[in-house]
């Protein structure tokens, strides 16, 4: 609908966990379109806009790697946090040490994307295509962030850096990654919805978020 | 991805008669004993269905109804089987007392009648015939009731071979039972697997077959604390997968992990399965391929294939384009985790285990020494052999995805056997290949390092494998000067001379000196000193850890020519 930019993203770790693994985290081969959204959204938003991925481009090789960590096994009851609220003497905490649990992760490694996207107008406000594609360009340009872009995982920091076009991706043929998460539906019960990801010499087209070719 | 290959898989097994896979609504379970009634409905007999395998009792796999659902906690009952509780209201507690279980047998009449209240079929009449007169005091005093209490049992007509669960009156009764009930909680979504919008599962069907998981099943998909659920959603709702596709990738995996299956092996920690996507004889000798240890696979066909591989080739009737797919799961508690996932072809697969192969050639010390090192082999040698703890997990997944993917092995394998080799100087044929894989492979995939030889190479002039051949001499010097010694050089300078050469290395020479005075035919090894040392410059002040283990292949390939030059060195004493 509007100008197109063209990001690249790159970093030593990231994980695009699969909704069916991520307990014991599993990534996705490449990029969802949902972790792409992200990073665009770390480094430029408004309300007024939504940003759609086109495509994205797997731009080094596909590696694996394990880690196991520690984590925290419960949330915090929303009771606990209201008590403390209103009662100022009462002590909010989780300790590790009593809620430990080891949760290991298939990680990808050294990944880098180009990811092609556009924005769309979300309702009738701040309508000026120029405006904000400036300021995303000139963002994106001096390395400017609302909050550190991650590549799946939030200890997983991005690097970025716009580009006028993508070096050729190292991966040549076409592989079927299966039903991929493209995004979370926020506005209909936060449901998941997927689509069909076939990757043809590195390069992913993504469907629109609205179309037949995202189910759900 | 995974999820959907091995539903696919499961479609695969249906279709296929001469594999025993349960279809939706059933379940293979293990049956200890099969109750036989009249057509009365009088219980006759317990016959027992274990069998002795291994010096063990091994229960039957027997296919029964089950729904899909996970039994946890309240008193349901499975239809037409399940554990004495149900079936005979009554079983002993871990002390050996017998407890009844009213309410259980309640349940078990309760639920026959629910689904085939109506039939006619005898085997069914006979059934719930014999749940109406059962009296649950009668079962303590059932002959060998000790062993019967407590275990599956299934029921059978006196007469037929087949048991009543099986009967086709039965089977569609249990159907129609479960179309019916299907769960009205059950929300629609969209199935990550088949991508169609289908009431979702709650609760998967759970795995059973992974080392060290739990007993009573594990999952992939298991939300078991709340800090893993997103977005206020419960269990299994966090990651939408239908019912039925639940069912088949469960069962799929299932019929991978079972016992007596040739389709999985253990690394590590790691229970790894493995399948193709239509029949292949590579599906089970894959398995032999990782731990050649197992000797089921056939050994002449296995030595043919491997060679074959190992050349780089592929034995002509295996299809190279068929997709292979491995799965490595490990087990924490109630959950598994990926340990690696790899999707690939049968001839890409092959290719990348015989380069695995062809790096770690190395000439052999004893005739006993497997030509095609397993998984366990290669990692035994990290370890303390003292100590009864294995490798370190993550380093055999680290290996096994260097192979798969055609990458460096991990440092730390080379770092933990050149570890091993200073502690307890120990440099076998074993060691030595892996040194000589690690180095080869980064040799050839990075362009940096050298190349490593398979046996002896007397024209390599790399500092490292010539330091490596000279500390080889010198100590068959001192052992041909002092034989028997307790300790050799070896024990007492091995990992001086390979990590600081050149603090040691003068002082072995001088004592090098005195060793060649007293042989007999030290002469022999003073030559052969010298010309390890017309290639050497000067002694490195230190060396790095690759350079290490070309030392440790220098040691190596010289010790081995010394062994089989000897027989000839004799005969020449003997000549002289």
């Amino acid at each position: 609908m509007t100008y197109g930019v063209k990001l690249q993203v790159w970093g030593e770790y990231a994980c695009f966990t699969r909704p069916e693994m991520k307990v014991e985290r599993a990534s996705y081969d490449v990029m969802t379109p949902s972790a792409a959204r992200a990073v665009l959204e770390a480094i430029y938003w408004k309300p007024a806009i939504r940003w759609a991925v086109d495509r994205i481009h797997v731009l080094r090789p596909i590696r694996f790697m394990n880690i196991r960590r520690n984590e925290v096994a419960n949330k915090i009851p929303l009771g606990n946090v209201t008590k403390a609220m209103k009662n100022e003497s009462s002590t909010l905490a989780l300790y590790i040490e009593d809620d430990r649990q080891q949760r290991a992760g298939l990680i990808l490694k050294d990944v880098c994307y180009g990811v092609e996207a556009h924005f769309e107008y979300v309702g009738g406000d701040d309508r000026n295509d120029g405006k904000h594609l400036d300021s995303f360009n000139r963002r994106a340009r001096d390395g400017q962030c609302f909050t550190q872009p991650y590549l799946g995982c939030r200890e997983f920091s991005a690097n970025f850096k716009l580009v006028d076009e993508f070096l050729q991706s190292p991966l040549k043929g076409e592989q079927d990654l299966g039903w991929m998460l493209h995004d979370i539906d926020f506005a209909c019960d936060m449901e998941a919805r997927f689509f069909r990801a076939k990757m043809i010499d590195g390069v992913i087209e993504v469907p629109p978020f609205i179309s037949k070719g995202v189910s759900g | 991805m995974i999820l959907q290959a091995l539903c696919g898989f499961y479609d695969r097994l249906i279709n296929d008669s001469s594999k025993q896979v349960a279809l939706f609504g059933f379940s293979t379970e293990n049956i200890d004993f099969v109750a036989r009634l009249n057509k009365k409905g009088n219980l006759l007999d317990f016959v027992d269905l274990r069998e002795l395998k291994d010096k063990k009792m091994v229960r039957k796999s027997i296919i029964v109804p089950k729904p899909p659902k996970k039994r946890t906690s309240g008193i349901t009952s499975y239809f037409a089987w399940d554990k004495t509780d149900y079936v005979l209201g009554c079983t002993i507690d871990k002390d050996g007392n017998t407890i009844f279980k009213l309410d259980q047998f309640f349940e078990f009449k309760k639920q026959l009648g629910e689904i085939c209240g109506d039939s006619k079929d005898e085997g069914i009449v006979a059934l719930m015939r014999f749940a109406e007169t059962w009296q649950t005091e009668n079962a303590p005093m059932l002959p060998n009731w000790p062993e019967i209490a407590g275990k599956n049992v299934v029921f059978q007509l006196d007469g037929e071979l087949g048991y009543i669960h099986d009967r086709p009156a039965a089977k569609e009764a249990w159907l129609t039972f479960l179309a019916n009930s299907a769960d009205d909680e059950s929300k629609d979504a969209m199935c990550l697997v088949s991508g169609k919008f289908c009431p979702i599962a709650n609760l998967h069907p759970p795995i059973f077959g992974v080392k060290d998981a739990h007993i009573s099943g594990a999952g992939i998909v298991n939300f078991n604390k709340s800090s893993f659920t997103s977005y206020n959603k419960e269990q299994n709702l966090n990651a939408p997968v239908g019912i039925q596709p639940a069912f088949s990738y469960a069962t799929a995996l299932n019929h991978l992990l079972r016992r007596e299956s040739k389709q999985k092996i253990q690394i590590a920690d790691a229970t790894t399965v493995y399948w193709t996507e239509r029949d292949s004889p590579v599906e089970s000798t894959f398995g032999f391929i990782l731990d050649p240890s197992d000797t089921s696979g056939g050994d002449a066909q296995m030595a043919v294939y491997l060679d074959a591989i190992r050349e780089g080739k592929l034995p002509p009737d295996i299809d190279g384009s068929m997709r292979f797919f491995i799965l490595g799961l490990s087990a924490n508690g109630p959950r598994l985790s990926i340990r690696f996932w790899y999707a690939s072809t049968v001839k890409d697969i092959s290719e990348r285990i015989g380069q695995h192969f062809s790096d770690l050639a190395m000439i052999r010390s004893f005739d006993s020494d497997p030509e095609y090192p397993g998984m366990w082999h290669l990692l035994k040698e990290t370890t303390n052999r003292k100590s009864s703890e294995g490798p370190p997990p993550l380093l055999a997944g680290a290996v096994v995805q260097a192979i798969l993917n055609g990458t460096p092995y991990p440092r730390a394998l080379l770092s933990a056997v050149i570890g091993r080799i200073r502690a307890d100087q120990n440099l076998n044929y074993m060691r030595a290949a892996i040194i000589k894989a690690v180095l080869a492979r980064n040799n050839r995939i990075l362009g940096h390092g050298t190349e490593v030889p398979m046996a002896l190479d007397k024209e390599n002039k790399n500092i490292a494998y010539l330091l490596g051949r000279l500390f080889a001499t010198l100590e068959k010097a001192q052992k041909d000067a002092i034989p028997g010694a307790n300790a050799t050089i070896k024990d007492r300078f091995y990992g001086s001379a390979s990590s600081t050469p050149r603090v040691v290395f003068p002082q072995l020479l001088r004592l090098g000196q005195h060793h060649i005075e007293k042989a007999e035919f030290g002469w022999v090894r003073d030559k052969q000193i010298e010309e390890i040392i017309g290639s050497i410059r000067e002694f490195p002040a230190h060396m790095s850890l690759d350079q290490q283990g070309l030392f440790a292949i220098g040691y190596y390939h010289q010790r081995q020519d010394f062994f089989t030059k000897k027989d000839n060195s004799k005969e020449e004493g003997a000549q002289q």
